[in-house]
Formats: C-alpha cells, structure tokens, sequence
C-alpha cells in the first residue's frame, strides 16, 4: 500500500487529488503547510510527496531544504504554475499547475512502479 | 588753421553719429528670431555703411568646423572662384585669427600705378567664444575705404550680428534637447508601467491557477461518473473551457516569465508564434480580425531568446490591429530558406506611406498618439532581429496592407563572427 503525502495550502486541492489518489488505491495524507507535513513526516515514511510550490510562510523547495532529515526514501512532486528550471536534484518530478488527473495518477503510477 | 580744426571736428562728430547709428539699427538684429532673418537685417545695414549688390555668407558648421555657403546675390562662378582661391590660400583662416575686417584689392583688374578702386572685403563673425562664420562683400568701390572708417563700423555690426547667431542656435540647441528629454521621460514612464503590467499579470496568473486546478479536477473526477448522462456533455464543455482558461494563464506567465530572461535557447518558432497568438486572440477577435495561420511542414529548430521574439511578434499583431480598425485578416507563415526561416505578419490594413517606410525603425517615431504607442516598437524589434543575426523588413502598399518579414539564421554564427558583429 503506497503512502502519499499532499502538502498544499488550498483546502480544495488537497480534498480533490486525496479523493482521486484514493480511488486509485493510494493511503494519502494531508497538511496545510510544510511545517504539519514536517510533524507528519516524522511519524511515518512516506512513498510520494506532492508538495506546492509557491505557499505563504514556506515555499516548497524551502520545505525540501527544511524536512531534509526526515524525507527517507520518499520521492518529490513539485507542483508549480510558472515551470522554471532550478535544477533540485531532490526533485523526483514535476506536476503542472493546473493539471489534468489523469495527468496527476500517471505520474505518481509512475514514481511507485 | 581754423578752418582745418573745424574740418576735422566736423568729420569726427560725423562718424561718431555714424556709429552711434549703426549701434542703433542693430537693435534689430537682437530682435531677430531665426539665422535668416539676422542675416537679412546684417546685409542691410551693412549696405548702408558701403554699397555693394554682390555678397557670400558662410556658416561654421560648429560641430564639424567647416565652412558652409548659406546666404549669398549675385554669386556667379567667377566670384565663387574667388572665394575658393581665398579658401586656398589661407587668406580666410588668416583673416579669422586675426579677428579683423579686411579688404583685398582686387590688382587683376587694376591697371599698372593705378590705385585699385575695386577689391573685396571679408568680415570676420565671431561670438565671445567661437568662430560663427564670415562675409565676403564685393563693394561698388574701395576708394577712401579707411578714411570713411567703413571697416570697423563692419565689425561692430558683425559683432552684434554674431552673438544673435550665437543665441539662435544655442536656443535652437535647447529645445532640440528639452523634446529629446522629454521624449525620454515618457518613454523611461511607460517602461515602468509596462513592467508593474508584467508584475500584476503575473500576480494575477499564479492567483488563478488554484481555483482553476480545483475546477479542471472537479469536473474531471465527475465526468468518471457521468459517461453517457446529460451531466456529461457538460461536463465535458466545462472541461474544454477550464483548459483553455489555463493555457491564456500559462502564455501570461511564459511571457511575463521571459521577459527577464537573457539566455538564448534552441526553441520551435511555431509554439513562440501560438504563444504570440493566443495572447492577443481576444483582441484581433474584438476588432474583426481574421487569424490566417499558415506554417511550413518541416520547420526546424533555432536558437533564440523566445521572450524577446515574441516581444517581436506581440509588436507587429499590435501594429497591424492598429492598422485594421475596421477589421481584415491577419496572415502568419512561416517558412523554410535555405540559411534561414522565415516568419511573415502581413496585415489588410491601411498601410505605410512611402515617405514613411524609412522611419519606421526610428526610435520615437510613431503615427500613434502617446497613449496608444511610444514609437519605440518597432525600434526595438529591429535591435532584436540584429542581435539574433536576423532581420526584419517591411512591405507596404497604401490601401493594401503592410507585410513584415522576419528572418533568423538556421546556425547560429561562429565564435569568429560573433566577435565582430558588434
């Protein structure tokens, strides 16, 4: 059973892509913001984490820098609307903001295959 | 012994009035507006101190320091051939150092133990601090030229005559520079405002896209369950709607993006075009314009910096919208030459007057008003295709249409010629 962990500041987003992952068979998780992910992240390993981009009080790559210790073997989706090149090396993929689902389960099909 | 005193008083009051005189009439001269009319008012008193009909009037062009002839009567060539001959054998550079009226006997067309009565008479123009120019008189007659003190009443009017010019020009130099500046305010103003435009969109186009995700996804998971209900046709219209909202976001942000970005990258001209395309869709639509998109099959790659070419291309839709108020057809090619591609933007529009064609790539010049442009599009595209190793040209018929051709290298140049390219 694959883990996945959705950090996103929109009540919204995180409510639809938790309905279609869990459709598909994924146990999923939430967090509003990257420092409940981090306290989410201590507590169990996780498989996938699709982490915003741009959130207020802490971007997603300055999550990635922050909760560095706790990652594991967890494997990151970026989700962002302005794709630009910063070459992170922890970053598994990319997500386009908005994105079709099929587009979001082909994805994470693939990063747990 | 008497008489003589008297005789003398007489003359020297006599020539005194005459300077006073002169002074006086060269209040005009001080009220003239323009060069011309300072010479006009020169030339006439100056035939007021000694006669004559033939005259040449030189300007110092005070950039480039040479002589220009810009007023002159009763110039035919025996006359310029003198002025010539004075060129050549320095007499004028002598005469403009030495910063005095001279007068040089014309010995040709005396005869021998004559005293000459004809010659030439050439009067220095200088203001405080520069050489202004000269005049060179051909006078009735020389006769008694110094007792008649006729050559320093020449200077004082030429002095006078000078520091008008002087003013003239410096005024003139003024308010070239004042419109230059100004010019350059709004130009430095509309920048500014273009950029907060680009903060703001891009403002705008991040703020959009969740709302716009929770939509897509929505309706997308929806649909799922919907196959083959009336739920579904909607869904799927609402579907394509949201999608084509994201892709009007995703030209915002590729564009508000690029705009800042120096590199230069191999890229596809078609996906820059569409780009350029769906930009500007609702406005070409809003004015009746036909979008005629017509690309070559096989077009390859370039390298370009895809902000500043569709910078390009977002220019001259503009331009041709200008010109199509009333609506027409916007065609849009491109295609494949032997060293380059090739792009065309040909509108239906009113078209480019032949008087203008060669100022279209001048900064600042425009047939807009300043609200609508700063004339600096065009200017700036054609900088752009230089830096490219390109080239924009232009094809106008007036009551046909304006075609723009872009042209960009299919390899991009060496590192020789890169060096010498600027």
């Amino acid at each position: 059973m694959k883990k996945i962990l959705i950090i996103d500041d929109e009540a919204e987003i995180r409510n639809i892509f938790k309905e279609v992952l869990e459709e598909e068979g994924y146990t999923v998780s939430t967090a509003m913001n990257g420092d409940k992910g981090m306290e989410i992240l201590k507590q169990d390993p996780f498989d996938v984490i699709i982490l915003d981009k741009k959130m207020p009080f802490q971007s997603g790559p300055d999550f990635i820098r922050n909760a560095k210790p706790f990652l594991g073997n967890a494997k990151i989706l970026l989700v962002s609307g302005s794709p630009s090149v910063e070459n992170d090396c922890e970053i598994a993929g990319f997500l386009p903001k908005p994105c079709s689902i099929d587009v979001l389960v082909e994805t994470v099909k693939k990063l747990t295959s | 012994m008497l008489c003589h005193e008297h005789t003398i008083a007489h003359s020297l009051k006599e020539t005194l009035n005459q300077f006073l005189d002169i002074e006086k009439r060269c209040e005009l001269i001080g009220r003239a507006r323009d060069i011309t009319q300072i010479v006009e008012s020169l030339i006439t008193i100056a035939q007021q101190i000694l006669p004559f009909k033939t005259y040449a009037f030189y300007l110092i062009d005070q950039e480039k320091g040479d002589y220009h002839l810009r007023y002159a009567q009763q110039l035919d060539s025996k006359h310029k051939a003198i002025i010539q001959s004075h060129f050549d054998r320095g007499i004028i550079d002598q005469i403009m150092s030495e910063k005095r009226a001279s007068v040089i006997p014309d010995f040709e067309l005396t005869e021998t133990n004559q005293n000459p009565t004809t010659g030439f008479i050439i009067v220095p123009l200088l203001a405080a601090s520069h050489k202004m120019g000269f005049l060179e008189i051909w006078p009735i007659s020389i006769q008694n030229i110094c007792e008649k003190k006729q050559l320093p009443m020449l200077e004082l009017l030429a002095r006078q005559a000078s520091i008008a010019i002087e003013n003239t020009l410096l005024y003139q130099k003024l308010t070239e520079t004042h419109e230059l500046l100004k010019q350059s305010q709004e130009q430095t103003v509309h920048a500014e405002k273009m950029a907060a435009v680009g903060v703001l969109a891009s403002g705008v186009a991040h703020e959009i896209n969740n709302p716009l995700q929770i939509i897509l996804a929505r309706v997308q998971f929806q649909n799922r369950r919907s196959h083959g209900t009336e739920v579904d046709t909607t869904l799927k219209l609402v579907e394509k709607e949201a999608f084509r909202i994201s892709n009007i976001v995703g030209s915002i942000l590729r564009y508000a993006q690029n705009q800042n970005r120096q590199d230069i990258q191999m890229a596809r001209i078609e996906a820059i075009i569409d780009d350029a395309l769906l930009l500007t869709h609702a406005q070409l639509a809003a004015h009746q314009i036909q979008v005629d998109r017509c690309f070559a099959n096989d077009l390859p790659e370039v390298m370009v910096n895809s902000g500043q070419i569709e910078q390009v291309l977002l220019n001259l839709i503009e331009n041709a919208r200008h010109s199509m108020k009333k609506g027409g057809i916007l065609y849009v090619r491109t295609l494949k030459k032997e060293h380059e591609i090739q792009i065309e933007i040909e509108d239906t529009g009113y078209g480019i007057p032949k008087e203008y064609i060669g100022r279209i790539f001048d900064p600042f010049f425009t047939t807009k008003a300043p609200s609508e442009g700063t004339g600096l599009g065009l200017f700036l595209s054609y900088g752009i295709m230089q830096r490219h190793h390109g080239n924009i040209q232009v094809e106008s018929t007036v009551g046909k249409g304006t075609k723009f051709v872009l042209q960009i290298p299919l390899q991009p140049p060496s590192p020789n010629e890169e060096n010498t390219h600027h």
